[in-house]
C-alpha cells in the first residue's frame, strides 16, 4: 500500500552517508514503537565495491514525513521545508 | 519476563557436534551481570576450563551485546568478545565497533556461545532462527576485506566478523575488524577462530524488534545528547579530517603535511547509532598504489604504530595501513616484534641466517613484506607471528633482555614518554592482557590542571569521598584514580557504549542511569550501576586468578626503568606532572594504593572474600 504524503519527497545524498543506521532505527520506532532496521521505511544497504558506501531507498509505506531528515547527523537527508497549513 | 532493551536469548553453538542452542537469558542473570561484558563473563567463568589451551576445540568464544546495543543511545555500537588468549594465555575481553550487536539482536540473541572446532573450514550464519554452518573452503585464504565483501553479496544487510590469513595460520598477534571497521583481537582471538576452523561470523538482519520500556523517556534523553554533540565545536574537524585530525587539533601536533591531501581522500564512516563517526574509507586516486580503497578505524594509529619505519609519503602510509589490515596483524605487536629483531640485527646478535636471508634494514617494502610472511608465517615470518617475547626467547642469545612487555604482550603507550597517567598503568593490571582500559579524557594528554580531572571524576561517578582520597591540591592517586575509571569502561562494555572519546566525553553517570532506566524499566542508581561494572571487572580478575595471574604479572617491565634516550636527552619515568622521576618502588606503591582502592589483596592480587562478598560473588572461587 502507497502511503499519504505527509511532506515534500526526500532527496538523498548519499555519498555523504555513514552507515549509523539512525534514520532507520528513527523510522522503525515511528512505525513499530520498537527499533529494527527491517521495520524502517527508509532502507540503508551496502555496496560492494560501488563509488558510494550506502545505498538509500524508500518503501512504498514512507509518507515523507521526514523524520529520518531531522535525525539524520550526517547531511546526507534533504527535504525541503514542509509548508505551513492554515 | 524479558527485560526491555535485551534481545532475550543465548545462542549455542558447538562446532564439533554441529548442534547449536537457544536458551533463554533469565532476567535474574541480566539484572546482575549487566548486558556484553557482565554476562560474557559469568559464561566464561561457568563455560571455559580454566586450564584450557586457548587454540583447543575446549576454549569458548562468547560474543555479547548490551541493553543498549541495537537502540538509538548515540555511540551504542559496542561488541564484546571474551575468551582464552594465546598470546597471553590468559582470559580476556576485546570490545570493537561496528553494526553486529544490532544484527545479532535483531535476530533475537543478546550473546552467542561458540564451542570446539570443524573439520573444514567453515562460516557461520545467523538468521533469525535459521542458524547455519556453511562451508568455507572458497573464503579459507582470502584477506579480511575480501572476505566481508563476499559474505556482504551473500546476505547484505548483514554484519561480517571475519579472519584473514593471521587467524588461519594462528598468528598470536593477529588482530581482525569488524565489518571492516571496528578493530578486534589484541592477543590473538583471530587464531581462537581460526583453531576452530572458523573462517567468519555472519549476523544477518533478523525481523525481532528490540522494545524499550520507556520509549518517549528514551527519546527525551536522546535528544538531549544529540542536541549537545551536534553543537560541539571540534565535530567539524573530526568529520572532515578525522582522528587524525582530531589528535593533530587536541596534541597541538603537525599533520605531516598530509591534513589536506589526507581530508580529500577519506569519507567519513560510522558504527551504527553513532553522530561522531570516526571510521574511514580512504580512496586513492593518484599516487603511489593508486587507485585504491581501504578501510580503517584510526588512521592516527599509524603514526602511533610506526615505529622505526620511516614514512614519506601519505599513500604509502596507506599502504601499509591497508596492509595490517586485510591481512589482521597487530600493528603495536608488529612495531614491537619487527623494532626487536631489527635491533638486535643491527648489533649483530642476528645474522640474515636467522632471518632467511632477510636483511632487516628498517625500510618500507622489507617491512610490507614481512606483514605479508607474517600473516601467512612464512620463512621469517613465522618467528614475527609469535610476538617479541616469544621471538626472543626462540632465539637466545640474551635476546629476551631486550624485550618490553606486560604478561607478554606488547603495551599500548609507553610511560617513559607519555608519563605515568592512569593509561600507562593500567595496562600493567588489566586482567589477561595489558590494556588502557579506562576513561581517558584529560588523561591522554601530560600536565593537565587537576580541576580537570576532579571534573571527570564527578562525571563518572566516583563518590565524593573516594575524591577526597585521590586528589590533592596538586596531585592524584594514579593507582585509586584507575580503579574508578576502570569501572566506567566496564560500564560501557556492559552496556554496549563506545569508549572512543569522541563520543563517550558525552556521557555522564548521570545520564547513562537516566538512559538504563527509560530502556530495561529498571530504576537503578549511580552507585548500583558501577557496583555491576565492578563485579565484571572481579569476575574477569577471578577467571585470570584461576588461571595463575596474580601481583606477579601485574609488576612493571624493568624497561621502564631504563631511561630511551634522544640525541641529548634521555627519558626517565617520571610521574604526570613530569616534576619527579618515578622509581620501580613508586610503581609498586601505586600498585598497592589500586589494590587497596580495588578491595584485592596487596600480596597476591586475588579479590579478598570481603570484596566478593559486597559484589554477591561469595560462590565465586578463585
Amino acid at each position: 500500500m502507497v502511503a499519504t504524503r505527509k511532506g515534500p519527497p526526500i532527496a538523498v545524498d548519499a555519498a555523504s552517508c555513514t552507515g549509523c543506521l539512525i534514520c532507520e532505527l528513527r523510522c522503525s520506532l515511528r512505525f513499530e514503537k520498537a527499533f529494527n532496521p527491517s521495520k524502517s521505511q527508509i532502507r540503508i544497504r551496502r555496496l560492494v565495491g560501488g563509488d558510494c558506501e550506502y545505498d538509500i531507498s524508500f518503501t512504498d509505506r514512507c509518507d515523507n514525513c521526514g523524520i529520518c531528515v531531522r535525525y539524520c547527523p550526517y547531511g546526507a537527508l534533504i527535504q525541503e521545508e514542509k509548508k505551513e497549513t492554515a | 519476563m524479558e527485560i526491555p532493551g535485551y534481545a532475550g536469548s543465548i545462542l549455542y553453538v558447538d562446532l564439533t557436534s554441529g548442534r547449536t542452542k537457544k536458551e533463554p537469558l533469565a532476567p535474574g542473570l541480566a539484572r546482575t551481570f549487566i548486558g556484553g561484558h557482565g554476562i560474557n563473563w559469568k559464561l566464561a567463568y561457568d563455560l571455559i576450563p580454566p586450564d584450557a589451551d586457548p587454540l583447543s576445540p575446549e576454549n569458548a568464544i562468547i560474543i555479547g551485546a548490551g541493553p543498549f546495543s541495537g537502540t538509538l543511545v548515540p555511540g551504542a555500537p559496542e561488541l564484546v568478545i571474551t575468551s582464552k588468549l594465546p598470546l597471553s594465555g590468559g582470559f580476556g575481553t576485546n570490545a570493537g565497533g561496528g553494526h553486529f550487536p544490532l544484527m545479532l539482536k535483531s535476530s533475537g540473541y543478546d550473546h552467542l556461545v561458540i564451542t570446539g572446532r570443524t573439520e573444514k573450514p567453515t562460516y557461520l550464519k545467523i538468521l533469525d532462527d535459521d542458524v547455519e554452518l556453511c562451508d568455507a573452503r572458497d573464503l579459507w585464504g582470502r584477506d579480511i576485506f575480501e572476505t566481508v565483501d563476499e559474505l556482504r553479496t551473500r546476505y547484505e544487510p548483514c554484519s561480517v566478523i571475519p579472519i584473514g590469513p593471521s587467524g588461519e595460520k594462528l598468528v598470536r598477534i593477529s588482530v581482525t575488524s569488524i565489518d571492516k571497521l571496528g578493530t578486534v583481537g589484541f592477543g590473538g582471538l583471530p587464531a581462537v577462530m581460526g583453531s576452530k576452523n572458523l573462517k567468519a561470523i555472519v549476523a544477518v538482519q533478523g525481523t525481532r524488534e528490540i522494545r524499550v520500556a520507556h520509549r518517549l523517556r528514551l527519546l527525551k534523553a536522546v535528544d538531549r545528547m544529540l542536541e549537545r554533540v551536534m553543537s560541539y565545536r571540534l565535530r567539524p574537524t573530526l568529520l572532515e579530517g578525522g582522528t587524525f585530525a582530531m589528535s593533530a587539533s587536541w596534541l597541538g601536533m603537525g599533520g605531516q603535511g598530509w591534513d589536506d591531501i589526507h581530508r580529500e581522500s577519506r569519507e567519513t564512516l560510522a558504527c551504527p547509532s553513532c553522530p561522531m563517526g570516526d571510521k574511514e574509507r580512504h580512496r586513492l586516486t593518484e599516487g603511489d598504489y593508486s587507485p585504491m580503497v581501504s578501510y580503517s578505524t584510526d588512521f592516527m594509529g599509524e603514526f602511533e604504530a610506526s615505529g622505526k619505519t620511516p614514512l614519506d609519503s601519505h599513500n604509502r602510509a596507506v599502504k601499509r595501513l591497508d596492509r595490517f589490515n586485510r591481512n589482521g596483524i597487530c600493528r603495536f605487536h608488529f612495531r614491537d616484534a619487527l623494532g626487536l629483531m631489527t635491533s638486535l640485527y643491527q648489533q649483530g646478535i642476528i645474522t640474515t641466517e636467522d632471518t632467511d636471508g632477510v636483511e632487516l634494514k628498517g625500510d618500507y617494502d622489507t617491512t610490507l613484506r614481512l606483514i605479508d610472511m607474517t600473516a601467512r608465517r612464512e620463512g621469517f615470518g613465522d618467528l614475527l607471528a609469535e610476538g617479541a617475547l616469544r621471538a626472543a626467547r626462540r632465539i637466545g642469545r640474551g635476546a629476551e633482555e631486550h624485550v618490553i612487555h606486560i604478561k607478554g604482550c606488547s603495551q599500548y603507550l609507553d610511560p617513559r614518554i607519555d608519563s605515568f597517567n592512569t593509561m600507562a598503568f593500567a595496562q600493567l593490571v588489566h586482567p589477561g592482557r595489558p590494556h588502557y582500559a579506562c576513561g581517558g579524557i584529560g588523561i591522554y594528554m601530560p600536565e593537565r590542571p587537576i580541576d580537570l580531572f576532579v571534573r571527570h571524576a564527578g562525571r563518572i561517578g566516583v563518590p565524593d569521598e573516594a575524591i577526597r582520597r585521590i586528589f590533592g591540591p596538586a596531585s592524584f592517586n594514579v593507582g585509586r584514580l584507575t580503579k574508578h575509571a576502570e569501572d566506567w569502561f566496564s560500564l560501557f562494555n556492559c552496556l554496549g557504549l563506545c569508549h572512543r572519546v569522541y563520543i563517550s566525553r558525552f556521557h555522564s553517570i548521570e545520564g547513562v542511569v537516566e538512559l538504563y532506566s527509560a530502556i530495561t524499566g529498571i530504576e537503578t542508581t549511580a552507585a548500583e550501576l558501577l557496583k555491576a561494572a565492578e563485579r565484571a571487572w572481579n569476575m574477569s580478575r577471578l577467571l585470570n586468578v584461576r588461571t595463575g595471574f596474580g601481583r606477579k604479572d601485574d609488576t612493571p617491565p624493568r624497561g621502564w626503568f631504563t631511561p630511551p634516550a634522544a640525541g641529548d636527552r634521555e627519558y626517565p619515568l617520571r610521574d604526570y606532572f613530569g616534576a619527579a622521576s618515578f622509581t620501580r618502588e613508586d610503581v609498586e606503591g601505586v600498585l598497592n594504593d589500586y589494590y587497596d582502592e580495588r578491595g584485592w589483596d596487596k600480596e597476591s592480587g586475588i579479590p579478598t572474600p570481603e570484596k566478593l562478598k559486597e559484589l554477591g560473588l561469595e560462590g565465586y572461587q578463585p
